[in-house]
């Protein structure tokens, strides 16, 4: 004979001594010991963060490349759109404008944030005169100056300048030499940090400038396979471990119609919070909620109890 | 920093910081830390619905 | 004092409703029902545990500082104490899930416990992502700027700006542990006010034992 109880009920039934204080206070120390083992056995990851500054000495010509294409506007940053600028409409989910129902509220004009106005800070008659050439220049002219040397630089992938044989180049090349000057001795970073407040808690620009990068910042990455396309978002730098609760999120960047799609982002983003929300609820899903009885692990835990004699 | 970080390492008895592993086939990579953390959590799984409980006095 | 005056008052209201959700036998039992004896049992108090630990060992790398483990042996070691407290807090964690999962621990209304534990597995890994950010390391930069995709497709990046070292730090250190905090508490109080679910095989509301 089985006893049949109300679950809803306080237990009425046998009990056994308990000391809830006591289960707390063990389980504190063993928790403590097992990460001071593991801390002591393994440590932790520390992969130096990377600046403009080390960008600029490692990969001269990429950094050249990158800031040539926030003048000509062909860089991430500079056709992101909101928050950052008006440059692009965002990906949509139907009828819904996720990206760009809330604007432009982290204002970033990548020419003038990463190019010009640090140019300007810089104590310089030369990078200051070539400045106001560009400044003084129709915003057709600018886009024709920076994408003829885009385009020079392109087929130049080693040098961190060309010669302006043709006169095409206007101000451009002397703005991007000094940029690099700048870059390199490390004021292009705090240029960057402080441009709206002196002491600097926000790194918006060099990221999103880094992020620009497409032979430095994400190579340094894929040596770590902390791409999207490599299970990135779990993973850690070094052989540590990393994220591993994030797996089913990284799963759908590898799988189509996600991993090719130019809405990844929002497709990943949304069906996670579905499913989240789908895991929350799935007490009230008839089949999910049979499982447990249909496959009886319960049989395994309850198993000395069961086998009780009544 | 480096050398700090190098002598934290130097005190750690296994030295992670190299190029990790990874296992599996096709688009599924998974890191070995990241496989030892998920088996990890399968084997305690199972330890703990299979290993007997002590059985205390009853009230 | 009459009914009328006492549901007047908002304290003597709380104190009653209190006092009639929840016994202190309840909150702080000294024993439990005799089929509460499974190690898949202690996963719940191990996940605190970690919990604990992440708060302490947090605390200690809170008074000295985002970039002192960068340059302190003692304070890699500690930063180390944090990292693997995160990993034991999501691996006792999912097997806490799993085994609450194979035991319908949602049967006897206790859905809301149910819901509140799948809230505390979502806001801790939103507060771990704040965690990676504040690393001040290649990872955290790395970290910011993929994770800013995410958040901006899904319109929140505007307001949750992961490139923002200083926001991060302060909803990593402040505001989501407290947050995490309420759900967890919320959750043990459920628990204790409903009790331990009894076995399947005795639940008598499982129509005929057809299921």
């Amino acid at each position: 004979m089985v006893i049949k109880v109300d679950p809803s009920k306080k237990w009425s039934g046998p009990v056994r001594p308990y000391d809830i204080i006591k289960e707390g206070v063990i389980a504190v120390v063993v928790v403590a010991l097992l990460a001071a083992g593991l801390s002591l056995f393994f440590s932790s990851p520390d992969d130096k963060a990377v600046t403009l500054k080390s960008w600029s000495n490692t990969n001269a010509p990429d950094f050249v490349q990158t800031a040539t294409g926030e003048l000509a506007g062909t860089t991430t940053s500079a056709g992101y759109g909101a928050p950052y600028n008006h440059a692009a409409k965002g990906p949509t989910l139907g009828p819904l404008k996720l990206q760009d129902w809330a604007g432009v509220r982290i204002p970033v004009d990548p020419a003038n944030s990463f190019v010009v106005e640090p140019l300007l800070t810089m104590n310089d008659i030369n990078a200051t005169e070539s400045v106001n050439s560009w400044k003084a220049a129709s915003v057709d002219q600018q886009g024709k100056w920076a994408t003829a040397y885009a385009e020079a630089l392109s087929k130049a992938p080693a040098a961190v300048s060309v010669a302006d044989t043709g006169n095409n180049f206007g101000p451009v090349p002397a703005m991007i030499t000094s940029l690099l000057v700048m870059a390199k001795s490390g004021a292009l970073d705090g240029a960057l940090t402080t441009s709206d407040t002196p002491l600097p808690t926000d790194f918006t620009k060099p990221l999103l400038f880094l992020a620009d990068s497409e032979g430095y910042f994400a190579d340094l990455a894929n040596k770590q396979h902390l791409s999207g396309d490599q299970w990135g978002v779990m993973n850690e730098t070094g052989s540590w471990p990393g994220q591993s609760w994030l797996w089913l999120f990284s799963l759908g960047y590898q799988i189509e119609p996600f991993k090719s799609s130019p809405n990844a982002d929002t497709l990943v983003m949304s069906i996670l919070a579905l499913l989240t929300i789908g895991l929350a609820l799935f007490p009230i899903f008839p089949f999910i909620r049979k499982l447990p009885y249909k496959i009886p692990i319960h049989r395994l835990i309850w198993k000395n109890w069961y086998q009780r004699k009544l | 920093m480096e050398s700090v970080m190098h002598r934290a390492l130097n005190m750690a008895f296994i030295n992670l910081n190299h190029p990790a592993h990874f296992l599996g086939f096709g688009p599924f990579q998974v890191s070995v830390g990241n496989f030892v953390i998920i088996a990890a959590m399968f084997v305690i799984f199972l330890l703990a619905i299979f290993i007997p409980f002590p059985q205390g006095k009853e009230e | 004092m009459s009914k009328s005056s006492v549901e007047k008052n908002w304290t003597a209201r709380l104190r009653r409703s209190t006092l009639e959700t929840m016994e202190p036998e309840d909150l702080l039992p000294d024993n439990q029902p005799a089929y509460v004896a499974s190690w898949i049992y202690v996963f719940g108090v191990l996940t605190i545990a970690s919990l604990v630990m992440l708060i302490a060992t947090g605390l200690v790398l809170t008074l000295e500082g985002p970039s002192w483990w960068h340059v302190s042996s003692v304070g890699h070691f500690w930063n180390s104490m944090h990292l693997w407290s995160v990993e034991l807090f999501f691996v006792f964690m999912v097997v806490h899930l799993w085994g609450k999962f194979w035991m319908a621990a949602w049967r006897g209304k206790r859905t809301a416990t149910w819901i509140t534990g799948v809230l505390a597995f979502g806001t801790s890994i939103v507060t771990a992502l704040t965690g990676y950010l504040i690393q001040t390391n290649f990872d955290s930069q790395w970290i910011a700027t993929q994770a800013k995709d995410g958040f901006n497709a899904m319109g929140i990046g505007a307001f949750f700006n992961t490139l923002n070292t200083g926001q991060a730090i302060l909803l990593h250190v402040s505001l989501l542990p407290l947050v995490v905090g309420v759900i967890v508490v919320w959750h043990i109080l459920l628990v204790r006010r409903k009790g331990v679910v009894p076995p399947i095989d005795n639940d008598a509301t499982i129509d005929g034992g057809v299921f």
